[in-house]
């Protein structure tokens, strides 16, 4: 309008960031795991979008997927074993400004983490979810984790997991709030871009199951899936992910499924016959948590500083064995 | 804050933040809390005091306005800060080069990155480092005019280099990039910032522009004619007596020579040579050398020398512009007089008999149209107030001949506001309409386009300027603009609120209207008013949109002349039978006739208000909506006529059909009454039959009806899932390279052909490999890649040397990758 166009509102920021700023620590990851791809993915969103290192903040657990953080040239924090999402919520309730994402493996997020999961779906806290699902726990060599399909030997469970696996997708898409909902395999790069890249612009908790192999111990897991690509199940649509012609005609089997369809999400996230890549689901009006809760007037630099005098007081040692009275001017901090 | 109304000063629930929760986090327009409901009473006493400032202009004592700080309206909102948008200023004049005389720097630089920009990240970089630069450059033009762009991009660049906080290798590749850029920067010219005079100096650009293409090819023709007359006169004087003298043989010869120059001048003189010119022809010959020298200047593809025509002057006055109309076709026929007899002198073809009295009558009926194209227009400038008094009747009385004047009309103001009251009288400015009302004329090129269009505006001179006829190109430049606005932005506003349409009038083209008349550079010209959508948060912080109308109220509210004829309401005022204005134009009048007119508007803080827009205001749109109408039928874009006979074809149509069918359902009823009598007959018949034993066989077959087509809907099976499709994959034809190759975009940064041999494999900037140097390493190591790589993307090929030790057994293993 009027001859001009938001679209090309400059965003020249002092410094052009390329893939190699955003890359952290040499990786240490076994050559073939399915976290190298995830972690390009990552950083080619980061370059594309141009997201301030300094504003960006990746948060994980316990476990191999939870390195991540370490390999990237941002903040992080590698935390205790499935607390990634609530140090991550509370990462993002007191500075919305950054860009959070989370990287937990499936013991992380599936086992130890589950409570936090499910109400973190339920609090729907503008963030990136990453779900690095290899089936297994690779970090302590192999045991079997919630979603270990049913039959696999491992150390814990040497006579074949006994269990039917956890469906991620049918727990979360269950939660109250859910509001972004995709599956992806790391194999597919351009896919796995695609659907990070629009998890990072859904305006809530997006959540992505991305199905990762362990070429370590886990061999031959998604063997079925790399050699018949008609096991493969693309969800497109104009309002989900974009498949180009080429990676259409390697995985023929395809479904137009609008994302805004939860039923039809639940019935394909439960077929076992075929593995979804796609959004299975995400409806961008739903509240988030953080708005809720927002508050109306920010507290100044005055308010702060004497909240956090009076939280200092408390702890205070003083010389003279005097109380912990706040402002009295005897004790030394 | 600029344009306030009289009563200005934000309300007091306003300033307290009473109903306002402005968002700090996104920066989007955040609508007010819902005020608490009102009583009845309450009610109804605001809703008068709407109308009481609607239609009469008064504002209750106890209630100012709720301005907050400088709004605007909505969808000008999102433009207040111009210096991170790339638009159209500054723009690069060169009259130097014909074919982008006018540029936007935004295009210039765009094609300089599309010569030098890659699409990696070196690439990339180097864009984000031009478009800082170009950021800079166009903060540095604010208020200046007239710098070239090579000493603009060298002053910015230095400012960048200082002020940047890169160091190290970001420090180098910024300095690398902005060098790189220069150095294929191969345009020049002015850059040029919007204001009150760009239109004159966009004028002139494309005048002398399209003047030196025009004559181009002539410059060069004219020169050797003017050289042919003059070896006529020199072939002439060499068989004078004065050539064959001993003096100015030994002048000839140079006074070095040690020929005999007095036996040289027997010797030619005693030689047989024929008469020269006659005293008249070398007469002619020499006037029509005077004549053409004498205009030779004009047509100089340098710099101009003196010259009796001034191909760029302009003129701010019709009469003189006539004046000197003539005076240059004069001198044009007589040149293009000599031209004509000179192109027979150097023949030898000019025959007094025939040609002296054709050349005496000779004007400017008899210029060809090449001929024509090379009369310099005359350049007139004026501005809307040059149309009083018998402006205007000299404007048309020059429209409507065959004069080629080319008239710039600057149209500072589409609308007129009176001087006296709070509420002054507005009327449109009949200049705003004058690009319309000369198309009536069907005979000038005609053309009308805000100054925000500059690329648009060059166009469109360029073609008037060929015209062989007189043009007026209508500017929107309005001057009564406050609030902040940019001058550009302001003249795009008022194309967008449909003051100045663009328009397109060139009678060339065709002889229908269809041919000649365009309005599709209109913004939205389909609709009344464009339309565009509205981001903001709602008073329950959600994010929402809405469609919203650009109107000439949102135009007049940047006007602080019209302050009087707004009021922005507090929400406390915000009632149910306001309507924004644009809805309201579009009702019907008895529904409209309850509705309180308001526009959207948003202030500095992101809070979004309601404007209250006068009884004249809203007239004033009306009109302008009307105007706007006509304007479209006259382009065939809409058909009042058109659209009353579809209505009429329509209804008539539909009440043959209502006929036919009352017909049908007629028949109907009537076969069916037949057919219940017949059969009802037959029954009755048939067991009176049995009753009476005559029925042979004692069977009785009672009618049966047709069995009814199965009913899909409900024998289908429940509601399915979406078939599932699943095509049998095509026969692709086998192929096989020999060299190796990766299928690149499917590789997922596994690092296991990395680590095998980083010479053989790299990363491209998207961290995805590819075949660095196939030679880099053995042939083992790339089968061994093809065997490690999980996704199985590595095609080994053929050994690049077959002496390869054990090359056989790793052709045999690479078989199956191939």
């Amino acid at each position: 309008m009027f001859g001009l166009t938001n679209e090309c509102v400059l965003s020249v920021e002092e410094e052009f960031h390329s893939m190699e700023d955003y890359q952290g620590r040499p990786v240490r990851w076994c050559p073939g795991c399915g976290d190298n791809g995830i972690l390009t993915a990552v950083q080619r969103l980061c370059r594309d979008e141009q997201l301030p290192p300094e504003k960006s903040v990746f948060v994980s657990g316990i476990g191999c997927a939870a390195r991540f953080p370490h390999y990237m040239n941002t903040y992080g924090y590698h935390g205790l074993h499935g607390r990634a999402l609530p140090t991550a919520e509370g990462v993002k309730i007191r500075r919305p400004d950054l860009h959070v994402f989370v990287n937990m493996g499936d013991g992380d997020c599936c086992s130890i983490g589950t409570a936090h999961w499910i109400h973190s779906i339920r609090r729907n806290m503008k963030m990136v979810v990453m779900l690095h699902d290899n089936n297994v726990y690779g970090l302590t060599k192999m045991q079997a984790s919630p979603t270990t399909p049913t039959g696999q030997k491992t150390n814990t469970t040497p006579f074949g997991a006994p269990l039917r696996a956890l469906n991620p997708l049918t727990t979360t898409l269950g939660v109250t709030n859910a509001s972004f909902v995709a599956q992806v395999v790391e194999w597919m790069p351009e896919l796995l871009y695609d659907i990070i890249r629009q998890a990072f612009h859904h305006n809530g908790l997006a959540f992505i199951r991305i199905l990762q192999r362990c070429p370590h111990f886990m061999p031959n897991n998604f063997t079925s899936l790399l050699s018949d690509p008609k096991n493969v199940l693309l969800l497109r649509h104009k309002n989900g992910m974009q498949v180009s012609d080429a990676m259409a005609r390697l995985y023929p089997t395809h479904e137009e499924h609008d994302p805004s369809n939860l039923h039809r999400a639940r019935e394909i996230a439960e077929d076992e016959n075929r593995v979804p890549v796609g959004i299975l689901y995400r409806n961008s009006s739903i509240p988030r948590y953080e708005d809720m809760h927002k508050p109306h007037r920010v507290p100044t630099w005055e308010q702060n500083k004497a909240a956090l005098e009076s939280l200092f007081d408390k702890h205070g040692i003083f010389p003279d064995g005097g109380g912990a009275q706040k402002g009295n001017g005897n004790g030394s901090r | 804050m600029t344009g306030a109304a009289p009563t200005n000063g934000p309300a007091p629930d306003a300033a307290e933040g009473t109903f306002w929760t402005p968002s700090t986090e996104t920066g989007q327009p955040v609508e007010p809390e819902a005020a608490p409901e009102n009583k009845p009473a309450d009610a109804n006493r605001i809703l008068d005091e709407l109308r009481a400032f609607y239609g009469l202009g008064k504002r209750p004592a106890n209630t100012g306005n709720s301005d907050g700080a400088a709004p605007l309206p909505a969808l000008l909102h999102a433009y207040r800060d111009l210096a991170r948008v790339r638009h159209t200023y500054p723009l690069l004049l060169n009259a130097d080069n014909p074919t982008a005389a006018v540029r936007p720097l935004t295009a210039v630089i765009d094609e300089l990155l599309a010569n030098v920009a890659g699409d990696d990240d070196e690439g990339r970089q180097l864009r984000h480092n031009v478009l800082r630069l170009e950021a800079i450059m166009r903060s540095m033009l604010d208020g200046r005019d007239g710098e070239r762009l090579s000493l603009v991009w060298d002053r910015a660049a230095a400012t960048l280099f200082e002020t940047s906080r890169l160091t190290g290798d970001k420090a180098t590749a910024l300095r690398d990039n902005i060098a790189a850029a220069r150095k294929a920067l191969v345009a020049d010219g002015e850059l040029v910032a919007c204001g009150p005079n760009t239109g004159a100096r966009i004028f002139q650009t494309c005048a002398a522009a399209s003047w030196r293409a025009c004559c181009e090819s002539w410059s060069t023709e004219l020169d050797g004619l003017i050289r042919q007359l003059q070896d006529v006169l020199s072939a002439d004087f060499s068989r004078s007596d004065a050539a064959m003298t001993p003096e100015h043989l030994g002048k000839t010869l140079g006074t070095d020579s040690d020929l005999d120059v007095e036996a040289m001048s027997s010797l030619v003189r005693s030689a047989p040579h024929g008469g020269g010119l006659s005293d008249a022809r070398r007469e002619r010959v020499l006037g029509l050398i005077a004549t053409l020298t004498a205009l030779q200047p004009l047509f100089a593809t340098g710099t101009p020398g003196s010259t009796p025509i001034q191909p760029t002057q302009v003129w701010d006055d019709f009469a003189a512009a006539s004046e000197e109309h003539a005076r240059r076709m004069r001198a044009m026929v007589a040149f293009f007089r000599s031209a004509r007899i000179a192109r027979l002198e150097t023949r030898n073809q000019y025959r007094e008999a025939a040609h002296d009295a054709y050349f005496a009558s000779f004007g400017e009926r008899n210029l060809t149209a090449d001929e024509l194209a090379l009369c310099p227009p005359v350049l007139v400038r004026v501005t809307d107030d040059a149309l009083s008094g018998d402006g205007a009747a000299r404007l048309f009385e020059i429209l409507g001949g065959r004069a080629a004047i080319k008239v710039l009309l600057e149209v500072r103001s589409p609308y007129r506001v009176g001087e006296d009251g709070l509420q002054p009288a507005l009327s449109i400015n009949w200049a705003g309409r004058l690009a319309g009302m000369a198309t009536s004329l069907n005979n000038a090129y005609v053309t009308q386009v805000p100054l925000s269009r500059a690329d648009v505006l060059s166009a469109r001179i360029a073609g008037g300027l060929r015209y062989a006829g007189p043009a007026l190109f209508c500017v929107g430049a309005p001057s009564h603009v406050g609030r902040g606005i940019a001058p550009h932005l302001a003249a795009a506003a008022t194309a967008e609120a449909r003051f100045t349409p663009l328009i397109n009038f060139d009678p060339s083209r065709g002889d229908t209207l269809a041919d000649c008349f365009d309005l599709s550079d209109n913004p939205q010209n389909e609709r009344t008013w464009p339309v565009e959508t509205f981001a903001y948060r709602g008073a329950d912080d959600k994010e929402a949109t809405r469609e919203l109308a650009f109107t000439p109220a949102d135009l007049l509210f940047l006007d602080d002349r019209t302050a009087g004829h707004f009021w922005s309401v507090p929400a406390s005022h915000w009632h149910v039978a306001m309507a924004p204005l644009a809805d309201m134009l579009a009702m019907p009048a008895a529904e409209a006739a309850g509705k309180i007119p308001f526009i959207l508007t948003v202030d500095r803080d992101n809070r979004i208000g309601r404007a209250v827009v006068s009884h004249g205001v809203t007239e004033l749109s009306r009109q302008c909506r009307t105007c706007w109408h006509a304007l479209r039928e006259s382009c065939g874009i809409e058909s009042s006529f058109a659209r009353r006979a579809v209505t009429a074809e329509r209804e008539r149509l539909a009440q043959e059909k209502e006929r036919e069918i009352e017909a049908i359902e007629k028949d109907y009823v009537a076969q069916l009454e037949q057919d219940v009598g017949e059969l009802t007959r037959e029954i009755v018949q048939r067991i009176a039959g049995q009753l009476l034993g005559a029925e042979v066989g004692g069977v009785v077959t009672m009618p049966t009806m047709p069995a009814s087509a199965p009913r899909g809907d409900t024998t289908a099976a429940p509601t399915e899932a979406p078939a599932v499709s699943s095509p049998e994959p095509e026969e692709e034809e086998k192929v096989s390279f020999d060299d190796p190759y990766i299928d690149t975009p499917l590789c997922t940064s596994c690092n296991e052909c990395t680590q095998l041999n980083n010479r053989v494999f790299g990363y491209n900037s998207n961290k995805q490999a590819e075949i660095k140097d196939a030679t880099a390493g053995p042939y083992s190591d790339i089968v061994r890649a093809a065997e490690l790589c999980p996704v199985h993307i590595i095609h080994p090929g053929k050994p690049a040397n077959p002496g390869e030790p054990g090359v056989e057994e790793w052709v045999k293993r690479a078989a199956q990758y191939n």
